[in-house]
């Protein structure tokens, strides 16, 4: 079976894989045990670097793991039974995983001995913690330092980084002697133990000073105490300057031959260090070795290996070096020099996850590539005794790897997966913002353009960048290959009809038949149609919805394109005389609905919400006065209110006053013009806004409660015609407390129907207006009472800012004497989108005369139709270039020519090379594969394979008003792309994988 | 009549309990407790029973019926009380004036000299029904002071001591300002520094015979009886040959404890703060070959480190919440993990501890862990049996059984009820606490102030600065940001 | 699925991730919920009851059940109701520049990531009232919402400008400081430094909503706003949430309200209000206690004093009839939470249905609310608690918590 790799997101996937396997509980659990022994992992990827004598397994390799060890590993291993594969797919590449040299994991306080050897990293390092940074990086080992700052800080010890088995991941509990003799470490501190107990005869001591000043102190340092241990005269003088600690401690370190990794820079530093350690024959790490480069020869002759810290702080701010003659400025070439004397060298630097980027520094030097790697993998390793079971991919050593997204040290190149012990132990993040960068020779962008070579970047179902280079974020999968176009459009197919052939109204939504991608769907688009504009079988009279959708799409708003994005409709009729008559009708009708539609929107650009400026005192005055819910973006408003403001108050008040007593007239006002039509329509005499304002009434006792009071306040929405009402009911009946409540006012009926949640359930109010009374019955549960209740105020008093922040839907359209909206017409709809050219028009007919007919019509009303079938389309092509927006011929590429007897005709490339836009579509459900043939065979008779390519990409989704989303490989479209191995439509070529909506589709 | 006066004579009991110090700490007293029922942790429940202590220790036990009670013991309890066992409190560093010592290595040092008998935290024990503690050193050392078992009982420590000289603090986390390398690196030295001490003994004892008498004289020790005769090392781990030269005595007061606890005469109690310490500590405890005298008294992200403390085979004392939150650090989700649970899951014997003085006592956890999902038996057990094998008082304590000490608590309800509460406590047979005589409780419960406690307020403070230090420098961290944003407001303004 | 995926990247605890799957899987359904005892706050515990959740809403409460998924667990309660937990606001949500920050509305910077409302959640508190930090005289306009849902203030508001937030004693004033010698150039020199500068604050704002009416002067647009929201302290009943610990500072908030003639006052974290029962009697306010002090005593964060909170005050309140609710100050401790602190009120003596109310519909009532929350009752909220024992106890733990008809703590899922 395959894994679903780093399908994270609810856990590491990492982590869960492994458990998964393991079959155990999630890791999250902690707890000691490695993969279990039994079980076998086989891990495939393009490329393997072995780095054991610089090995690299190229096209396809595999490595077998069992027990956390690795099996075997080669280019062509049969799987044993029962081995879960984990494939990382050709363009992956497995390196083993990264040993840093340096970390701060372990790193404690400095101890207060100038030498304590007794300090172990290995005690302060969490064996339970899992250090995600480097994990990310790729770094599975880490060398953990115990402390800085010393000469003789501590034991260092090489540790992994993750892991469930605490004590499988000490590699090496005393990697190293730590130490330093450059200017770090002479910052000791004096020394003081305080005497137990201090009585005046011990007193209380004193710091005694220690060494080292200076490089020599070290040095002299460095041998007094190694001579301590070795001669007995030396022993006592060393054990009172060092402690007898230090030298016990050292003993058996200098007897298992532990090296001694001491940071040295300066030259004169490495000299000494090198000298002590050839007198002493002790193995000598050089730590830091800014300045190696310069000796490098003796370095070799002296045997002794380097860790080099590239002089990069990643992540931090850059340091100044010094401007004096001999100040030391960063060099990268250290490296290099070494490894050309033939010094051992590992390289590290200050942020263990940043190391694969160190190592490319390291390369600046002239390092080539493969040492590059193995100073990162297996130098540091066998310096610090861990070869025997990290640094390398070899049977028998730890599955460690780190899996690349590319050459190892390429720019760009990022880390896929962390594995320690067989585990996969970090995954890079899935997929919400998965990145997915295509690499091919040619792209071709569809409209005709190509590039070569050519990049796509796709994140979140997007096209995200395409160019010659793109960048390539943290995590993404790469993918090579030759060739690659846009996914192809069946611009007008039935996939997914599953055979019906009803014909919906125009206002019928389509998306609703549209069910979840079947293996059929992801077929198809694997054939490379990613998009299939849609339509019923035929058309009716009032033609039919027409939208795109990809039927390969993971989720449903992906599979969406567009809906509608056409109107199919019916030119020719059986009886030759009716043709068009429909289509003429309809437009008519459209037209002067769109009209009304034109006049209204003229009218609302016309109108200045100037009435809430003119009452702006008066409401200011009083805050509780408030107009409706006001939508945030009519700020403007307020802004009036306050230079209305600058009015002395006095006046103001006046004005308050004058206003208060004929409130609804004032109203009125502003909106006369704008709906006296209206108003004289309706002819009888009432209020504009009858709703809004206080409502009191008295209910007299019924089945058996008490009277009580209703007090209800209202707010009508638009304060004109009907619309909605909301507003707070108090009916101590049948609730203790406030009720909200909405509902509508109709003003033709003069009803009222409200409803809201009270304490005791659901409050329903239900009124008729007699008068300015208000006649009806609020009911709850069972019951419900007899009410008539009258207007006490005309005000709805609640505070601004709660209106302002309610975000209903229906807040915006609340302005008095703002223009009402025309009705919408469900059936018109489509067509005056179409007229405002937001929507395309696919029209069946056939005939050259019918054809010019119906073009004309359609001219008349602005709009450019796309011919469907059009058999003759090519006899008028001159006439109708330019006045259609593209043509579908019938599936027939060729077509017999009436005149001169034998010969065939291409329509396609006769309208193309007119200047008209073509496409290709099957009336066929999964048919639709058939598209790039009829393509392959329209070139094949005379269209240019460019203009084949357009015709099944960018004129297509042109034609059908999805230009803005599918069709072209475009930064800012759809995802939807195809990578071939050869140039579209060449007879060799084929669709070798396809992402829609930026993921590939798999079988 | 007779009756009543026998009655009354509880009162007369815990005046001169709470008065002067008795030659017999047990007493050659008599009491009888009734209870309607009893629920003594041997695996019985009696249904109106009856417990008959003499001479501090318990003598009978069962139903009322079968009983026969003395004539002349006092009677307390009643058909509405539930009886149950005094909790025992395996480790705090409560009850003393500060619980730390500025010295890495002090086990020349003894908490005897430190505990407060009258600090408040013992009368809080009694009133939630804690009858033994094991009072040891703070955790902010490498190895500390001796600790002692005391009952929070009587104004002076000799009333007041169980087990004198009980129990050593070792530390595996690293305290303030340390790495927990040079935690390990001292421990080991320390150990590492004995054996050397003991062996230049040995050999200056060899070379000139009486070396280690006039040593000690010059310490100013006269060694006589036990203290004269040399013993030979009796380490698991490493020995000293010819310790036997050496008199027991002439090791000075820095070396002996750890030499007892090297010997395996002496309890480690081992503080852990997370999994890896656990890893150092198990290691030390191998290396000197005193594993099987070692509890472990672990924080709750300890929990990570399970399997080996199961592998080997010690007790735990779980310190701090009984719920463990972590962050996953690649998923960043996080992870709630109920530690009790887990200790049980892998058959690890755990005692809980109180968080506080207060509220949050023995009982509380205990609840709290029923309630997260632990069995109930278990939970009561991990505050009365567990901590009782722990501090090796299992014959004495833990459970009401004939033979064991007569600490017995009578509930107005469930023990774990939260509505129940202590309202007599008998600690070896003599009645110590009554509810209706606590005033501070009542000053709580109903905000009298009574007259004799103006003291009460003041010696709050220093109580709470003291108990619990470290717990409470982590919460304070969080607080800031948490609680009402107190501390934020000050950094606000200048 | 994407959803999750989101959510876990906001850090949801995993525990109610494994909900939120139950969760999308099951919002449309319809549950019920069985439970041998059910507590309704609405009058007597039902044995062997049921509740019917449809959508969201509770659609019959008894013991009928019916078809739908169904939880069978011992005791349901309401969602708990905590009107004094101080998550998601942090200091910058403070208005430094006036201390009188009527108009500020705290759901503006509330952080509706903040994991502790997860806690909140699975701790059984479905809902919450959000209040600034005491660090202004007026902190602003406080906002009732739910601890679950979507992380958008629409979807979790349950009622914005659900009370107007003050406070007294030593918390505005700390920190402010008097010239000594140099100029006041310093902002926090003009803030009150004292109780009195502090009640004054407080008064001046209802002064010149008073004379601004009486004089019918102009005022400025914010003024005019402070003023409409003052005003309906006084006749739209918009509750005033004071924080009074001290004994004087329920004092000063009780004139205040009578001064005045604030309808609806609630003190806030009120430790010491029982040592004036009569006076919180007679004022009708409401009172929010604070978490239980361990030793009774709380300490002040400022002046080097401590308020003293006898354990028996919400006992004693709920005798005199003064309407309570108990708080734990958005504790994350496991013993510490809104549970324990009812348990702890038990303890001290306070009735359970008493309990019940002063953490379930009590609260809502205060904050006006419990038309959709705070008890179990046909066409309220679906907020569920589900125990597996008597509730409070510490015994007993909480199982499954719905919100809103969505399970998101599966009682299922617990062994």
């Amino acid at each position: 079976m395959t894994f679903p790799l780093g399908s994270s997101g609810i856990l590491a996937s990492a982590t869960i894989l492994c458990a998964a396997l393991a079959g155990a509980r999630s890791t999250a659990l902690g707890g000691a045990e490695g993969g279990d022994g039994a079980r076998t992992v086989a891990l495939r990827a393009g490329t393997i670097h072995l780095v054991e004598e610089g090995r690299v397994l190229e096209g396809g390799a595999t490595i077998l793991v069992q027990g956390g060890k690795i099996l075997a590993v080669g280019g062509d291993l049969e799987l044993p039974p029962g081995a879960e594969l984990v494939d990382y797919g050709p363009d992956a590449v497995i390196v083993p995983g990264l040993v840093a040299a340096y970390s701060p994991y372990a790193t404690g306080n400095p101890p207060d001995r100038t030498a304590s050897p007794g300090l172990r990293a290995v005690d302060a390092f969490d064996p339970y913690e899992v250090y995600a940074g480097a994990l990310a990086g790729g770094v599975t080992t880490a060398y953990v330092v115990p402390a800085e700052g010393r000469l003789i800080a501590g034991q260092g010890a090489l540790v992994k980084l993750g892991g469930d088995d605490p004590a499988r991941r000490i590699v090496n509990d005393r990697a190293a002697l730590h130490g330093a003799i450059d200017a770090s470490a002479r910052a000791v501190p004096g020394y003081w133990e305080p005497p137990i107990p201090a009585t005046e005869d011990t007193g209380i001591g004193y710091a005694k000073p220690q060494l080292p000043g200076s490089t020599m102190g070290a040095i002299v340092a460095l041998e007094e105490i190694v001579d301590g241990i070795h001669s007995r005269e030396k022993r006592a003088a060393a054990e009172q300057e060092y402690g007898a600690d230090a030298l016990r401690a050292l003993v058996p370190l200098i007897e298992a031959r532990v090296p001694w990794r001491i940071a040295a820079q300066e030259p004169a530093e490495i000299r000494g260090l090198l000298e002590f350690a050839r007198a002493r024959r002790l193995p000598v790490i050089v730590d830091r070795a800014t300045a190696a480069g310069e000796i490098a020869p003796e370095i070799a002759a002296a045997g002794a290996a380097v860790v080099f810290h590239v002089p990069y702080p990643t992540n931090g701010p850059s340091v100044d070096h010094g401007k004096g003659r001999d100040d030391r400025w960063p060099r990268f070439d250290v490296p290099v020099a070494l490894v050309e004397a033939g010094v051992r060298v590992a390289v590290a630097g200050s942020s263990p996850r940043d190391l694969l980027f160190f190592a490319r520094l390291a390369q600046r030097g002239g390092l080539s590539p493969s040492a590059a790697l193995r100073s990162i993998t297996l130098t540091p390793a066998e310096l610090l005794g861990g070869e025997g079971r990290v640094g390398s991919i070899r049977p028998g050593k730890d599955a460690d790897f780190c899996v690349l997204n590319g050459a190892p040290l390429a720019e760009g190149t990022s880390v896929l997966a962390t594995w320690i012990d067989g585990c996969a132990v970090w995954s890079a993040p899935e997929p919400a913002t998965h990145a997915t960068v295509i690499e091919v020779e040619e792209l071709h962008v569809g409209d005709g353009r190509v590039l070569r070579p050519g990049q796509i970047l796709l994140q979140a179902g997007k096209i995200v960048d395409v160019g010659e280079r793109v960048s390539h974020p943290r995590g993404a999968t790469v993918v090579r290959g030759r060739v690659c176009m846009p996914g192809m459009i069946d611009a007008l197919g039935h996939l997914g009809l599953e055979g019906s052939r009803k014909v919906p109204a125009t206002d019928f939504a389509l998306q609703r038949i549209v069910g979840r991608a079947g293996h059929i769907s992801r077929r198809v688009a694997r054939e490379g149609i990613t998009t299939v504009v849609l339509s019923p079988r035929g058309s009716s009279n009032s033609g039919a919805p027409v939208m795109a959708y990809r039927p390969a799409a993971g989720d449903f708003e992906r599979q969406i394109v567009g809906d509608p994005v056409a109107l199919r409709l019916k030119w020719t009729e059986e009886n030759r005389l009716q043709s068009g008559q429909t289509i003429r009708d309809l437009l008519a009708k459209a037209a002067d609905y769109r009209a009304k539609w034109l006049e209204y929107e003229k009218a609302l650009a016309a109108w200045k919400p100037a009435a809430s400026a003119a009452e702006a005192p008066a409401k200011e005055e009083d805050a509780k006065k408030t107009e409706g819910a006001q939508s945030a973006k009519e700020e403007g408003a307020a802004g009036a209110d306050e230079k209305a403001e600058e009015k002395p108050a006095e006046e103001g008040k006046k004005e308050e006053g004058a206003k208060k007593g004929d409130e609804p007239k004032k109203e009125d006002e502003p909106k006369k013009d704008s709906k006296k039509k209206k108003d004289k329509k309706e002819g009888e005499e009432l209020e504009a806004d009858p709703i809004t304002g206080v409502w009191k009434a008295e209910i007299a006792s019924a089945e058996g409660r008490e009277a009580s009071e209703l007090r209800m306040q209202l707010l009508f929405a638009t304060q004109h015609g009907s619309g909605p009402v909301t507003g707070n009911l108090r009916v101590s009946a049948f609730s203790e407390s406030l009720i909200e409540i909405e509902g509508r006012w109709d003003r033709e009926a003069k009803k009222l129907i409200l409803e809201g949640l009270g304490s005791a359930g659901w409050v329903a109010l239900e009124g008729a207006l007699e008068g300015d009374k208000l006649q009806g019955r609020v009911a709850c549960g069972a019951h419900s009472l007899e009410f008539a209740a009258e207007r006490v105020s005309k005000k709805y008093a609640v505070a601004k800012r709660t209106e302002r922040r309610k975000e209903e839907p229906q807040a915006p359209e609340v302005q008095k004497g703002k223009p009402k909206e025309p009705r919408l017409d469900s059936k018109l709809e489509p067509v005056r989108r179409a007229m405002d050219g937001k929507l395309s028009v696919v029209v069946q007919v056939d005939r050259g005369d019918e054809i010019l007919a119906c073009i004309d019509a359609f001219a008349a009303r602005g709009i450019r139709p796309v011919l469907l079938g059009a058999r003759e389309a090519h006899f008028v092509a001159s006439e109708i270039a330019g006045r259609v927006a593209g043509v579908l011929l019938s599936p027939a590429i060729l077509e017999f020519d009436p005149k001169r007897g034998t010969d065939f005709l291409a329509p396609y490339a006769e309208l193309q090379n007119a200047g008209i836009s073509v496409a290709f579509h099957s009336e066929a459900e999964e048919g639709a594969v058939d598209l790039p043939l009829q393509a392959a065979f329209a070139v094949a008779n005379g269209l240019s394979p460019t203009g084949a390519l357009r015709a099944l990409t960018s004129d297509a989704a042109a034609m059908m008003s999805i230009g803005d989303r599918v069709g072209r490989l475009e930064r800012g479209l759809d995802g939807d792309v195809l990578l071939l191995d050869g140039p579209p439509l060449a007879p060799g070529s084929s669709v070798l994988r396809a992402w829609v909506a930026g993921e590939e589709v798999k079988p | 009549m007779n009756a009543n006066l026998l009655r009354s004579l509880p009162l007369v009991w815990c005046l001169c309990a709470s008065s002067s110090a008795r030659a017999d700490p047990a007493g050659g007293d008599k009491l009888v407790i009734e209870a309607g029922r009893i629920l003594t942790q041997a695996g019985t429940e009696i249904e109106n029973g009856v417990i008959v202590i003499e001479n501090g220790r318990i003598t009978a036990i069962g139903k009322a019926d079968e009983i026969k009670k003395p004539w002349d013991a006092p009677v307390i309890g009643g058909p509405d009380r539930v009886a149950f066992p005094g909790f025992v409190e395996a480790h705090t560093s409560q009850g003393m004036d500060r619980p730390n010592e500025n010295v890495e290595v002090a086990p020349f040092l003894d908490v005897r000299d430190s505990v407060d008998p009258v600090a408040f935290y013992f009368e809080d024990c009694l009133r939630y029904g804690i009858t033994t503690i094991n009072v040891q050193h703070g955790n902010d050392c490498v190895i500390g002071a001796q600790g002692m078992i005391v009952r929070p009982v009587g104004l002076t420590i000799e009333e007041m001591v169980v087990r004198p000289q009980y129990g050593l603090k070792l530390v595996a986390a690293a305290r303030g300002g340390h790495s927990r390398a040079t935690q390990m690196q001292t421990l080991r030295q320390t150990f590492e520094g004995l054996r050397r001490y003991l062996e230049d003994l040995v050999e200056k004892e060899r070379g000139e015979r009486g070396y280690a008498e006039r040593e000690a004289l010059f310490q100013g020790k006269e060694l006589e009886g036990e203290k004269k005769k040399g013993r030979a090392m009796e380490g698991t781990a490493w020995k000293v040959d010819g310790l036997e030269l050496v008199p027991r005595g002439a090791i000075d007061e820095k070396q002996a404890p750890l030499l007892d606890v090297v010997e395996g005469r002496r309890a480690a109690f081992f503080y852990c703060a997370n999994a890896a310490d656990v890893a150092n500590a198990l290691a030390i405890a191998r290396e000197n070959g005193f594993l099987a005298k070692t509890t472990l008294v672990i924080a709750p992200a300890c929990w990570q480190a399970v399997d080996i403390i199961a592998e080997a085979g010690t007790p735990v004392v779980l310190q701090g919440p009984l719920v463990e939150k972590r962050r996953d650090p690649i998923t960043g989700e996080e992870q709630e993990t109920f530690v009790p649970g887990v200790l049980r899951d892998k058959g690890v014997d755990f005692a809980l501890s109180s968080l506080d003085g207060g509220p949050r006592s023995l009982w509380y956890q205990a609840a709290l862990a029923v309630g997260l999902g632990l069995e109930r038996e278990a939970a009561m057990d991990a505050v009365t049996k567990v901590p009782a094998e722990i501090l090796g008082l299992g014959n004495d304590v833990g459970s009401l059984e004939v033979g064991k000490l007569g600490n017995v608590l009578l509930f107005s309800g469930d023990p774990l009820g939260v509505t129940s509460w202590v309202e007599e406590a008998v600690v070896e047979g003599r009645k110590v606490y009554d509810r209706r005589e606590d005033v501070r409780n009542r000053h709580l419960l109903e905000g009298i102030q009574p007259p004799n406690t103006a003291a009460a307020a003041s010696a709050e403070e220093p109580k709470d600065q003291d108990a619990a230090a470290q717990t409470r420098k982590e919460k304070e961290t969080e607080e800031t940001e948490k609680k009402d944003g107190d501390g934020g407001k000050r950094e606000e303004k200048p | 699925m994407k959803a999750i995926r989101n959510a876990i990247r906001h850090g949801l605890r995993f525990g109610t991730a494994c909900a939120c799957l139950a969760a999308l899987a099951n919002a449309q359904e319809r549950w019920v919920v069985r439970a041998k005892t059910l507590y309704t706050a609405a009058g007597e515990p039902i044995e062997d009851g049921a509740v019917v959740v449809v959508n969201g809403k509770i659609v019959s409460v008894g013991s009928g059940g019916g078809a739908g998924e169904t939880l069978e667990v011992a005791v349901v309660t309401p969602g708990m109701i905590d009107l004094s937990v101080r998550i998601g606001t942090r200091e910058y949500s403070v208005e430094q520049t006036t201390e009188s920050a009527i108009e500020y509305p705290v759901e503006e910077t509330l952080d509706l990531f903040s994991q502790r409302w997860e806690t909140q959640l699975e701790s059984g508190v479905t809902t919450v009232l959000a209040a600034p930090l005491d660090m202004d005289v007026f902190g602003g306009l406080c906002v009732v919402l739910k601890t679950g849902g979507p992380r958008t203030l629409q979807a979790r508001r349950v009622k914005g400008e659900a009370s107007l937030r003050a406070s007294l004693g030593t918390q505005p004033s700390a920190g402010n400081s008097v010239p000594r010698g140099s100029p006041p150039l310093d902002f926090y020199f003009r803030r009150p430094t004292t109780r009195m500068g502090v009640e004054w604050v407080l008064r001046n704002a209802y002064y010149d909503l008073l004379n601004a009416d009486r004089f019918g002067l102009a005022v400025d647009a914010r003024q005019a706003e402070r003023n409409s929201i003052l005003r309906r302290t006084l006749e739209d009943g918009l509750p005033v949430f004071v924080q009074a610990r001290g004994t004087q500072d329920v004092h000063t908030a009780v004139f205040l309200k009578e001064e005045f003639g604030i309808q609806e006052m609630v003190l806030d974290a009120a430790a010491e209000a029982w040592m004036e029962p009569e006076l919180v009697r007679r004022s009708g306010v409401g009172v929010v206690f604070p978490p239980f002090p361990p030793t009774g005593r709380i300490p002040d964060g400022f002046a080097n004093d401590s308020y003293f909170m006898m354990w028996s005050a919400p006992a004693r309140f709920h005798e005199l009839g003064v309407p309570i609710a108990l708080s734990a100050h958005g504790a994350d401790e496991i013993g510490e939470r809104l549970a324990q602190q009812a348990g702890f009120a038990l303890r001290h003596g306070l009735p359970f249905d008493a309990a019940l109310e002063a953490v379930t519909i009590g609260p809502a009532r205060m904050v006006g609310v419990d038309g959709r929350v705070g008890s179990i009752e046909v066409g309220k909220d679906a907020d569920l608690v589900l125990w597996n024992g008597k509730p409070f106890e510490p015994t007993s733990g909480i199982v499954g918590v719905m919100l809103d008809g969505r399970l998101v703590v599966d009682p299922r899922s617990k062994p």
